[in-house]
């Protein structure tokens, strides 16, 4: 006779994330139909207020923004990840480099951002060597625009384009690249047509590892974006803290829920895998000490 | 005789819509030494899974001693068993793999070395007691499963296809071994296996199995020697079939008309009428072959004239098909004194190959 | 083909600078004797400043490491659990829980930060330390219950069957066989639920109250401050000790699981 303890064993779990992530996500639907009161909070009285707000110039204007930017800097990571990963799988020494990749990963987040505030903030590293050059005679304000926050989100977020990469190029067969050239193939053609096919996945998980955290990018236009780099996460903050919106709060992350779950969505569907290949990486990733 | 006998009784198991066993029903003696012998899918390892406690049978009982086994749990059946994979807890030495069962009694350290090393010295692996699974080899992980499985003396002992990850040598040499650990604890085995050489050579009895269905059980000899049905008769062993008409009934003897190749006659062991659609079978080590026309025959005998298609020799044997009317024969032909034979029978040349009537029998009957 | 490893190794050149150009800046002007990011000489007096008189600083640290160790060991404990009962056995909230242990792993920070902070005000469940445990908590499962995955995936199943078939209770076979067969993926799961804990900062920043400052949201206070030479040594005292902890897990890891 067989026993059955799966449902035992699973218990803290399945009520753990049901109280702790499954409810708080439901509250935040059910708030953002609901009516704002005074001071934060919100009046038990259903209203479409919430939604109502969003249908604005200024709100589509963050939401355009929000993914201009991340499509932007998922282009440029994805771009420096190619062949970065390419050398690093082609070297004799793919796991020393390898861990060049990933020592950045364990330095704290808030200190790459702040690097970079460092480096080129307006008393920072580069404006005071051009002043001291005799360049320039007043600083020059790199940050607190677009550029910079793509800057930093590209920095933030490369490491974690390279790896997924990374494992895929490496099990690619380069005799492939050379069956390909003997047949005719310019390099061009080579890449394009055989190695890139052959790399999909990695490269769809590659642009979902850097899209889906630029959408909620938070921080990075907190600290080093300016006026023109409003994202969706900082108007949620906003409403939520300042203007204590909170029904409009929750409508703009459900907005920003739907809209990373269709970058999702699309990812599932081009890559064919199943959300197990997600978590699988997503792992991978973060336990990047694992993947050496 | 120590052991237990089991009784398996209408056992079905079904895994949504596939029928994995269908109605098994059949009894294990005391102390033998049973194969559940089958191809892959067949059935046989969920009937073992079934007896270790592991799956619960759809419909049907099964009794160890005339005790219903369906609602003990696997922990408490007096029953272990030997996996395909070993299965040794990695995380543990020889030593404490083989001790797992006593310690989880409470049974005293002293009594715990002696029991260990008693069943580590049966299974002739007294040496790598402080060995880790990791560090050793195929053949050694399979002796400490088997010494693991036994310390605890159970009743039954069930071998899931246990030899199958070992190289051919090492197969034939545990097997002798599992036959003489048989011999010495005298318990009851069940040895499930797709390999119908281990199941014959050290089976008391065997049971084949198709699609769920046992076909046939018997001793080794029986099995082979008179199959059930033609996939019994060809699962175990080569075999050659032939389709023919029944055109004469005698009391021993049956003479079958096969189109393009002749009459033949065969042992009647089923009832059959005039006219009967019938398939028999002549396993290939049945048949003789010879260059000339076999002279002083008693009646008792087939003869067929042929041309040799081709010839494969291996060493303590040759196999030759040969091609009789639109017919290919499998003939083996032992090479008991290879230079004393007559002159080697080579590609393309006429022969001659003949059969005691005895060894050739019928299968399959279709009526007409 | 030569020609491609020329490019692909300038573009890694390029991309290690783009690494570690401002890492090398922090640590350099971390002994900067001025306070800006002009060079005015070597000097150690800010990690005097750092190890001396932060006293702040240092409150946060403890309550960073405390949350960390707490979330860590809840987190594994819970996410080890399910890994068992997810992976071995089939039952009719499996498909639900499966799916509600996804989510949070792509599911944008900010918003599990107001979620939570939301539900806890609706709740009347002060914001403290407490609060920031729940939420690190909530947040390690998922990469905990999911490494612990990966590990049991390299067993079959027939170990387990194996120690029921010697006589073991579930119990027994809990304690001494499945957890110490998992033992590398639950050490790696903690040490991953432990990093996730140290540094974050976003959903922290919701669901923290007056009093419950953590490592992360003292420095970020300290950066909209501007640039402060602190920072730099707090940054360099940070990195130094992360890459040190990651080294020697991995010694610790080599020597323990091979």
């Amino acid at each position: 006779m067989k026993k059955n303890y799966g449902p035992v064993y699973s218990l803290p779990l399945g009520l753990w994330i049901t109280i702790f992530f499954i409810v708080p996500t439901c509250i935040i639907f059910i708030y953002s139909f609901l009516t704002k009161a005074t001071y934060g909070g919100v009046q038990w009285q259903f209203s479409l207020e919430g939604y109502k707000a969003l249908a604005n110039t200024s709100f589509i204007n963050v939401v355009w923004i929000t993914v201009y930017i991340s499509v932007i800097s998922t282009f440029l990571t994805v771009l420096f990840a190619i062949p970065t990963a390419y050398y690093i799988a082609r070297n004799k020494h793919k796991n020393q480099l390898l861990l060049l990749v990933i020592i950045p990963f364990w330095t704290n987040f808030l200190i790459r951002v702040y690097a970079w505030i460092a480096i080129l903030g307006n008393n920072g590293f580069v404006n005071n060597i051009l002043v001291k050059l005799g360049v320039i005679d007043t600083y020059i304000q790199f940050l607190y625009n677009q550029y910079a926050v793509i800057l930093v989100i590209i920095y933030t977020y490369l490491p974690y384009a390279i790896l997924p990469l990374y494992s895929s190029i490496e099990k690619f067969d380069f005799s492939l690249l050379e069956a390909a050239r003997d047949l005719g193939a310019t390099k061009a053609q080579a890449f394009f047509k055989v190695l890139l096919p052959n790399i999909k996945g990695g490269l769809a998980t590659s642009i979902l590892f850097t899209f889906i955290p630029a959408l909620g990018s938070y921080v990075i236009p907190m600290l080093v974006g300016g006026k023109d780099s409003m994202m969706l996460g900082n108007i949620i903050s906003r409403e939520l803290t300042t203007t204590r919106n909170w029904p409009l709060a929750s409508s703009i992350s459900v907005v920003l829920t739907v809209i990373t779950m269709i970058g999702v969505l699309l990812f599932l569907k081009l890559n064919k895998n199943n959300l197990e290949s997600i978590k699988k990486l997503v792992v991978r990733e973060k336990a990047g000490e694992e993947s050496i | 005789m120590k052991g237990s006998e089991i009784r398996v009784e209408n056992v079905t198991k079904r895994f949504g819509d596939f029928v994995a066993v269908e109605n098994a029903s059949f009894e294990i003696q005391r102390g033998e030494f049973f194969s559940l012998l089958g191809p892959s899918g067949c059935g046989k390892t969920t009937l073992l899974r079934i007896i270790a406690g592991f799956e619960d049978p759809s419909e049907g009982i099964i009794y160890l001693d005339g005790q219903n086994l369906i609602k003990i749990l696997p922990n408490e059946r007096p029953v272990n068993i030997i996996f395909q994979n070993y299965a040794l807890f990695p995380h543990l030495s020889v030593f404490e793999n083989v001790a797992f069962s006593l310690r989880l009694l409470k049974i005293s350290e002293s009594e715990i070395k002696r029991q260990v090393e008693k069943y580590l010295s049966l299974v002739k692996l007294d040496m790598h007691t402080k060995k880790y699974p990791s560090q050793l080899s195929g053949g050694q992980k399979q002796r400490v499963a088997i010494a693991r499985a036994l310390i605890g003396e159970p009743k039954v002992l069930l071998l899931d296809e246990p030899l199958s990850a070992l190289d051919a040598k090492l197969r034939q040499h545990m097997l002798i071994e599992l036959d003489s650990i048989h011999d010495e604890v005298g318990i009851t085995f069940i040895y499930v296996t797709h390999d119908q050489q281990e199941a014959l050579s050290v089976s008391d009895r065997v049971a084949i199995m198709n699609d769920g269905e046992v076909l046939q059980i018997g001793t080794p000899h029986q099995i082979y020697e008179s199959p059930a049905d033609s996939f019994v008769a060809s699962f175990l062993g080569e075999t050659n079939f032939l389709r023919g008409r029944v055109n004469q009934v005698n009391e021993e003897y049956a003479k079958i008309e096969i189109k393009e190749l002749g009459e033949l006659f065969v042992y009647l062991d089923k009832p059959l009428k005039i006219n009967d659609v019938v398939k028999l079978t002549i396993r290939p080590e049945k048949i003789r072959i010879t260059k000339q026309m076999p002279e002083n025959l008693p009646d008792k005998f087939n003869v067929l004239h042929g041309r040799v298609d081709e010839v494969i020799y291996s060493g303590f044997q040759s196999k030759y098909f040969v091609k009789s009317g639109k017919f290919s024969f499998k003939v083996y032909k032992q090479h008991v004194n290879y230079l004393l034979d007559e002159t080697p029978i080579k590609w393309n040349e006429d022969v001659f190959i003949w059969w005691n009537v005895d060894d050739g029998f019928i299968v399959e009957v279709e009526e007409e | 083909m030569k020609e491609k490893h020329r490019f692909s190794f300038t573009m890694f050149i390029l991309t290690m600078i783009f690494f570690y150009l401002p890492i090398a800046v922090l640590i350099i002007f971390s002994f900067n004797e001025g306070k800006t990011m002009a060079w005015s000489g070597f000097s150690l007096k800010w990690y005097q400043k750092l190890f001396f008189e932060s006293e702040e600083l240092w409150k946060a640290v403890f309550n960073s490491v405390i949350i960390a160790i707490f979330s860590s060991l809840v987190s594994t404990a819970i996410g080890t659990l399910g890994a068992i009962g997810m992976y071995w056995y089939r039952f009719r909230s499996k498909k639900y829980i499966q799916v509600a242990s996804y989510l949070p792993l792509i599911m944008p920070e900010i918003i599990m930060g107001v979620s939570l902070l939301i539900f806890f005000v609706m709740f009347k469940i002060p914001l403290s330390l407490l609060t920031i445990f729940i939420a690190h908590t909530t947040v390690s499962i998922p990469y905990v219950l999911f490494i612990v995955m990966a590990r049991l995936e390299e067993f079959d199943y027939s170990i387990i069957e194996a120690a029921y078939d010697l006589g073991a209770k579930e119990i027994d076979t809990l304690f001494k066989v499945i957890l110490p067969i998992s033992m590398p993926g639950i050490i790696s799961g903690f040490l991953m639920a432990v990093t996730l804990s140290l540094d974050d900062f976003v959903i922290t920043f919701f669901v923290s109250g007056p009093g419950s400052s953590t490592l992360p949201l003292y420095i970020n206070s300290m950066i909209r401050f501007g640039v402060s030479p602190i920072i730099n040594a707090v940054s360099v005292v940070l990195i130094a000790s992360t890459i040190l902890l990651a080294v020697s897990t991995r010694r610790f890891y080599k020597y323990m699981f091979s």
